[in-house]
């Protein structure tokens, strides 16, 4: 009797072991991995490390649902907001999460592993600015930013096949860049009455974002890799590229600029009237309304919008908002 | 008197469990989208119908407690194919949602300059260019009347519907006392 116990305790001792160890194993595998990838760099600003690595595992996760989706046939990329990595204010913690754009084009299509083609969007939407403009603390959302958006190109590269001595060197300097931003930003929002950063900042971040794809396309061309280029971003986060709340905040990237919209149907109401002899006319046609960065705007339908900037440049264009509830999002348009 | 408040129960209970169809049809997303709280209108209503053919036909004859099912049957399927007719023609569900809004008949001076001789049978992607609010399309009494046709026929079906039942629950009763 004593032996058959023995042998049942042995054999339970050894399906423990058998279910578990890997899991466990591999658990503590992947988390050194990401750990030992992100070392603490001397320029990092305090807890900017963590964001980091919250910002990684999220990325990993993110590409592994994907993968799995794939593999599924299932469609890749869902609707559902992502997690923030762990904030460092309670200001930042308290905010919505980072709506992330329901359609992502290249990352709906992306096989980790498989050739592909396609243009690399590394900044779709810029989703990671696609918050609420409550920054009274600009320093610590830009540094979160930063984690994210560094966090999602060093994935979407490596997945794509670009080798880390390309991109190793450029993502480097785009992430001093931006934090170097974050300790300036406190400075800038105390210009503004409302203390908001947040127009400053899109207009420093776009030429950062620049100078990492060129960076990158030359490096590419440079040693005449056969990978996908990197696209550089829509003038406006973008007609049907991806569909915002009916809540939404409209801004102009330089932030100088002011935009106007009016429903597709007034529209048209204008440009048929006979003593309106330019629709786009903000003055003659009186349906245009202005829509202030700040204030969270209700968007139904398809509407039509310019954005006018103070050097007299003018964005024009047309865009459908189909989705009327949840959190409110930023749409941002470009200058051409 | 006793006997008189045991029915009367057993009549309520019939009319609360009716009450709850309109619950149900708005999981259907049968109900009008006008006005907003249809449901809670359709319920008193039911409650109403249910106390009202009580009171006339609990001592009812059977011939004339036929002639309330068969006016109330009319009633039902009468007030169900005008429902359905007019759901038809007159509302647009906004893609993607489970929103509804009610068109009207007659369009207002900016729609007949936009879209002329199309009036008033507007396509869908007019209402979506309107910000999906019909009375920039439509005017404000042709959807008024639309709407108040639509919810009419509706509580007309509800309130025939409940009163079928109603009449043959205390038809049921009378004949069991005379048994």
């Amino acid at each position: 009797m004593r032996t058959v116990v023995t042998f049942l305790k042995a054999a339970i001792l050894c399906e423990f072991v058998i279910a578990y160890c890997p899991a466990l194993a591999a658990s503590v595998t992947h988390q050194d991995r990401i750990a030992n990838s992100i070392p603490d760099e001397t320029h990092y600003p305090e807890g900017y490390r963590a964001l980091r690595l919250a910002a990684d595992a999220i990325e990993q996760e993110e590409l592994e649902q994907e993968q799995h989706a794939l593999a599924s046939s299932s469609p890749a990329v869902s609707e559902r907001p992502v997690s923030r990595p762990p904030a460092l204010s309670r200001r930042a913690a308290e905010a919505p999460p980072i709506a992330r754009p329901s359609n992502l084009p290249l990352i709906a299509r992306g096989v980790i592993g498989r050739r592909r083609l396609e243009p690399l969007d590394l900044f779709p939407c810029r989703w990671w600015l696609h918050v609420t403009p409550s920054t009274s603390e600009p320093a610590d959302a830009l540094l979160e930013y930063t984690a994210r958006s560094v966090a999602y190109v060093d994935h979407r590269l490596r997945s794509y096949g670009y080798p880390p001595q390309i991109f190793e060197g450029p993502v480097g300097e785009y992430e001093r860049a931006m934090l170097t931003l974050a300790l300036e930003a406190p400075a800038h929002a105390g210009e503004r009455p409302d203390g908001n950063a947040l127009p400053w900042l899109t207009s420093r971040v776009d030429p950062l974002e620049e100078r990492l794809i060129n960076s990158l396309e030359a490096g590419r061309i440079r040693q005449e890799l056969n990978l996908p280029i990197i696209a550089h971003p829509d003038n406006i986060c973008a007609v049907n590229s991806m569909r915002p709340h009916a809540r939404s905040y409209v801004r102009a990237i330089p932030a100088d600029g002011r935009v106007w919209v009016i429903p597709v149907f007034y529209f048209y109401v204008c440009r048929n009237t006979v003593n309106i002899p330019d629709p786009w006319s903000i003055d003659r046609c009186r349906w245009w309304r202005e829509v202030h960065p700040d204030e969270a705007s209700l968007l139904v339908g398809r509407q039509k919008y310019q954005a006018r900037w103070r050097d007299g440049a003018v964005s024009r264009g047309e865009r459908t908002f189909e989705d009327f509830d949840g959190e409110p999002v930023v749409v941002h348009v470009r200058r051409d | 008197m006793e006997d008189f408040l045991r029915n009367l129960v057993k009549v309520l209970g019939v009319g609360a469990a009716f009450a709850s169809i309109p619950l149900f049809a708005s999981l259907a997303a049968l109900q009008p989208p006008w006005p907003p709280a249809i449901g809670y209108v359709s319920a008193g209503l039911v409650l109403l119908a249910s106390l009202a053919v009580w009171e006339w036909t609990r001592n009812s004859g059977r011939v004339r407690r036929r002639r309330w099912v068969i006016a109330a049957t009319v009633l039902t399927l009468g007030g169900l194919f005008v429902y359905l007719v007019l759901f038809s023609l007159f509302v647009e569900t906004i893609a993607d949602t489970d929103m509804r809004v009610v068109r009207g008949f007659a369009c207002t001076p900016d729609a007949q300059l936009v879209y002329g001789d199309a009036c008033p049978d507007l396509p869908s992607d007019a209402l979506r260019d309107a910000e999906w609010e019909p009375l920039n399309l439509w005017t404000r009494s042709s959807v008024t009347i639309v709407r108040l046709l639509l919810t009419a026929s509706w509580l007309a079906f509800t309130a025939g519907l409940v009163a079928a039942v109603g009449v043959i629950v205390a038809g049921s009763r009378f004949s069991n006392r005379k048994s």
